[in-house]
């Protein structure tokens, strides 16, 4: 198992923002974590990034606690993307990718040939090749976005934690992130975590939901078995049930309840 | 790529013509082809040789050492607080200085004699210590922490500095010429002193550079890259105090080249650091000689602190930069 949490604890100012939450995740899996607003998805990410530290229990690579990890080593193994990310000065594209480069090739030697040829092959998948040169301060937030994707390509890792990766994409760009991280999966037996606000998404593409309310696990597993009439209302507040869309996939749908008032 | 080795090119022919030009200007004038011969060794006048061998060759290669080091502090610093108006002297060093120097001389007039450079290389180095120490035991634990306690600490320390110097008025001018900053009187000396400090915190900086490109998405961007936060800081602070010590110790306080010269190279040759650190130091010392090329000659045979027209040119430079806002930066 190369992520797993055990009662992984974390707070935040003193404040417990995730209580108690277990998870282990196999190769070649997409598990979603899904919930409202401040229901702890960026935290947990961000814990088995290593980034923090638990309050209690455990966040572990490789049986082996995140944040203590050798740091190059971890991001070898463990590509995070944030879901906000500035860019404090204008280097170009291609320059901010090969960065994913810097976990295998360090801090001080220069890259090699291979490291290039990954980081165009990382730019062409996240179909950036026409924007390589641009500085990265002038490209729209979902163009910004993919660079980011790119980036963790070319990290090459074994896990993946995204954290709202398509929030700020329209939908053929994230149609074309989630197919890219599908196929990686596939391809390279991938284990990916990512936060998803977008239910319809987070069904069709994860093999298990996790869904969240207040930073405590409402429900773990296959997706048509989390997001069930009841546990949507006890974690979002809405009646919404999972319905079969015309192409036979699971959707999300939820009641208008301003209509049924304006009805009544 | 060959745009960018074009630019160094020209950087580097720009700053060895405005060397020997510099060479040769000053209240004994020789021309460019007398300076370039004495240079290379062909017979010319002897006075001449010995003005340019004992005094103007150390001060223009000093000022070279002193624009490049804290240009390349500059750069270094406002790439750790990913901050367009970060300066060499943000992290409490020209405060530190000020106070060594100012306490070398209140010192040195009724006890032993401590010279003012080597006093203002230590109180930079202990202001900056000072602060990161505190900043490493803060709660921010973070760039945040660095800048807020260098703001608060320098504050302090110029406030001792003013109440030293009230209560031993003879010191005043003596501390405030230094202050002001300049390359007046500095021979080979001078130079010798600060290169080592100088080129140790250059080349603890520059291989920084990939490093201060992952600080650019931000710290825990970064650190997921698999960048060690607290090393990289502690080598950065070390890298660019050592510089920024070197050239305070050399010519006091000289403002704005560490703050101007990483904007220029930047939008001369792109925003990666392992280019733009050696452009900053070009640019730095170009600039740094220019600014000396004035105050040597404006009202000549007086010589005006350097220090004030690196102010005088800066100052507007800066706030043209805050009228702009970050975003063409």
């Amino acid at each position: 198992m190369l992520l797993s949490a055990n009662s992984l604890s974390l707070s935040y100012n003193g404040h417990f923002v995730v209580q108690d939450f277990n998870l282990s995740i196999a190769p070649k899996t997409i598990v979603g974590l899904v919930g409202p607003n401040g229901s702890g998805k960026t935290t947990i990410l961000r814990a088995l990034a290593g980034l923090i530290e638990p309050r209690a229990g455990t966040a572990l690579v490789q049986g082996k606690p995140a944040s203590r990890l050798d740091k190059r080593m971890r991001a070898r193994m463990i590509g995070w993307v944030p879901q906000q990310e500035s860019a404090a000065w204008p280097l170009t594209v291609s320059e901010v990718v090969r960065l994913g480069r810097a976990p295998h090739r360090g801090w001080l030697m220069p890259y090699t040939a291979m490291d290039m040829k990954i980081v165009e092959h990382a730019l062409a998948r996240a179909d950036l090749l026409s924007l390589k040169h641009r500085p990265v301060n002038k490209l729209s937030g979902g163009e910004f976005q993919r660079v980011l994707i790119a980036r963790v390509l070319a990290q090459q890792p074994e896990a993946l934690l995204l954290d709202e990766p398509t929030a700020s994409l329209d939908i053929h760009h994230q149609v074309q992130v989630l197919d890219l991280v599908r196929d990686l999966v596939q391809e390279k037996g991938l284990s990916v975590v990512m936060a998803i606000h977008d239910l319809n998404l987070a069904v069709r593409y994860c093999d298990q939901l996790v869904l969240l309310n207040g930073g405590r696990q409402v429900s773990a597993g296959a997706p048509e078995d989390v997001l069930t009439p009841e546990n949507l209302h006890t974690a979002f507040g809405v009646d919404a049930r999972l319905y079969r869309d015309p192409w036979g996939a699971w959707a999300v749908s939820v009641q208008n309840t301003n209509k049924e008032k304006n009805h009544v | 790529m060959t745009r960018t080795r074009w630019i160094f090119i020209g950087l580097i022919a720009i700053l060895i013509v405005s060397s020997i030009l510099s060479l040769g200007m000053g209240a004994v004038s020789i021309s460019p082809s007398e300076t370039l011969a004495a240079l290379s060794g062909h017979p010319v006048k002897t006075s001449h040789l010995t003005i340019l061998w004992d005094f103007r060759v150390a001060r223009i290669l000093l000022v070279i050492l002193c624009g490049s080091a804290l240009a390349s502090a500059g750069a270094a610093f406002q790439g750790l607080f990913r901050n367009p108006l970060a300066d060499p002297y943000i992290v409490g060093a020209s405060g530190g200085a000020a106070l060594g120097a100012t306490l070398a001389v209140v010192i040195g007039k009724s006890g032993p004699t401590l010279p003012i450079g080597a006093a203002g290389f230590l109180g930079a180095m202990a202001a900056v210590m000072l602060v990161y120490a505190i900043a490493e035991v803060s709660n921010f634990g973070s760039v945040v922490a660095l800048l807020l306690a260098g703001a608060a600490l320098s504050t302090m320390l110029s406030a001792i500095v003013s109440l030293l110097l009230i209560m031993s008025e003879e010191a005043l001018h003596e501390v405030f010429a230094w202050l002001m900053g300049g390359f007046s009187g500095r021979s080979w000396s001078h130079l010798t002193q600060s290169t080592v400090a100088a080129v140790l915190g250059i080349v603890i900086i520059w291989p920084m550079s990939r490093a201060l490109d992952a600080l650019s998405a931000g710290e825990s961007s970064a650190e997921a890259l698999g960048l060690d936060l607290r090393r990289a800081r502690l080598l950065i602070v070390i890298g660019a105090s050592l510089s920024t010590a070197a050239a305070v110790s050399a010519s006091g306080i000289i403002g704005f080249v560490g703050l101007i010269a990483p904007h220029l190279a930047r939008r001369l040759i792109g925003a990666g650091h392992a280019v733009v650190i050696p452009a900053s130091m070009l640019i730095g010392s170009i600039l740094l000689l220019f600014a000396d090329d004035l105050a040597r000659t404006l009202m000549a045979p007086l010589e005006l602190p350097v220090g004030v027209f690196t102010a005088l040119l800066g100052g507007p430079f800066f706030l043209f930069l805050l009228r702009n806002g970050q975003k063409e930066l």
